[in-house]
């Protein structure tokens, strides 16, 4: 008979997005191998493979981590990593620009870091009668997105579209080469209203201000996405 | 600002130390949460430090 496997401690929080409650368990030294992998690597697509197969080890059964929106993602492993690591981190923060060279201890606790609350209409109204209805972008759909490229951005909002609808009927069932022709016919203020939508989808974000002893000087350096918790 | 609070040298010279000295195994080490490894190597850095400590007055 298999013996009985030893649980680590489980924690709740909420899936933003959605806001339903689940379980998590802190990641293992063996799982923070992968991310320190991962990050040797300095390769994005890596880290967040990294991310994401922590992240499903740790959450509970059920929860399709490809399925979440980034900024799901990002703090759910926020999280995770205060219950595996610490909630404070400590940081050297130094100017961004000016003389002063100095650089000033800062501590921040990761549970003052939270998703931005603005959440944009993910129905949008192109005409009196046709519509778009998108969705989050998750992590799947960035891989090998460069937000530069406006290619790229093709392809995001093609991957998020959920469906069109006009007044009779709904469009789900369509190819990637007839919805990107479709866009294609947008105007350009029809355009920005899809791109809007991404633009201020919610994000993970926190302002670190500090005052420098040196100089005396206040400070501040916002951080926004897992991104620049990493850098 | 790192997420990690270690880098994969550090990891792999901790874990050698932990194996090679302190009679760890590498499936215990893997096993702990990373603030739990922070933890058993400060309590042990304290041990060892007291026992230099007690060397020293004995000498």
């Amino acid at each position: 008979m298999a013996l009985p496997s030893l649980t680590a401690p489980e924690f709740l929080t909420k899936i933003p997005s959605t806001g339903k409650e689940i379980k998590y368990r802190p990641f293992l030294v063996k799982e923070e191998k992968i991310l320190l992998m991962a990050l040797e690597g300095n390769d994005q697509d890596e880290i967040t493979n990294a991310i994401v197969t922590i992240l499903g080890n740790c959450l509970e059964e059920g929860v399709d981590v490809n399925k979440l929106a980034t900024f799901d993602v990002e703090y759910l492993f926020l999280k995770l990593r205060g219950k595996s690591v610490g909630e404070v981190i400590q940081l050297r923060m130094s100017h961004a620009d000016g003389d002063c060279k100095h650089r000033t201890d800062v501590e921040i606790n990761i549970d003052d870091i939270n998703v931005t609350e603005e959440r944009p209409e993910d129905k949008i109204q192109l005409t009196d009668e046709i519509g778009i209805k998108l969705r989050y972008a998750g992590v799947n759909d960035l891989k090998g997105i460069d937000p530069e490229s406006s290619e790229d951005l093709f392809k995001l909002i093609t991957n998020c579209i959920e469906f069109i609808y006009d007044s009779e009927n709904v469009y789900s069932d369509f190819t990637r080469e007839e919805i990107a022709e479709w866009l294609e016919q947008l105007s350009s203020e029809q355009f920005k209203k899809v791109t809007d939508f991404f633009e201020n989808a919610p994000k993970l974000r926190h302002v670190i201000t500090w005052t420098c002893p040196e100089c005396g000087k206040e400070d501040s350096m916002v951080l926004e996405g897992l991104t620049s918790f990493f850098t | 600002m790192s997420m990690v609070h270690d880098d994969l040298s550090n990891m792999y010279q901790l874990n050698f130390a932990l194996m090679q000295h302190h009679n760890y195994s590498l499936t215990e080490l893997d096993e702990m949460i990373p603030f739990e490894r922070d933890i058993y190597v400060t309590l042990l850095k304290n041990y060892l430090e007291e026992q230099e400590e007690i060397q020293k007055q004995n000498r």
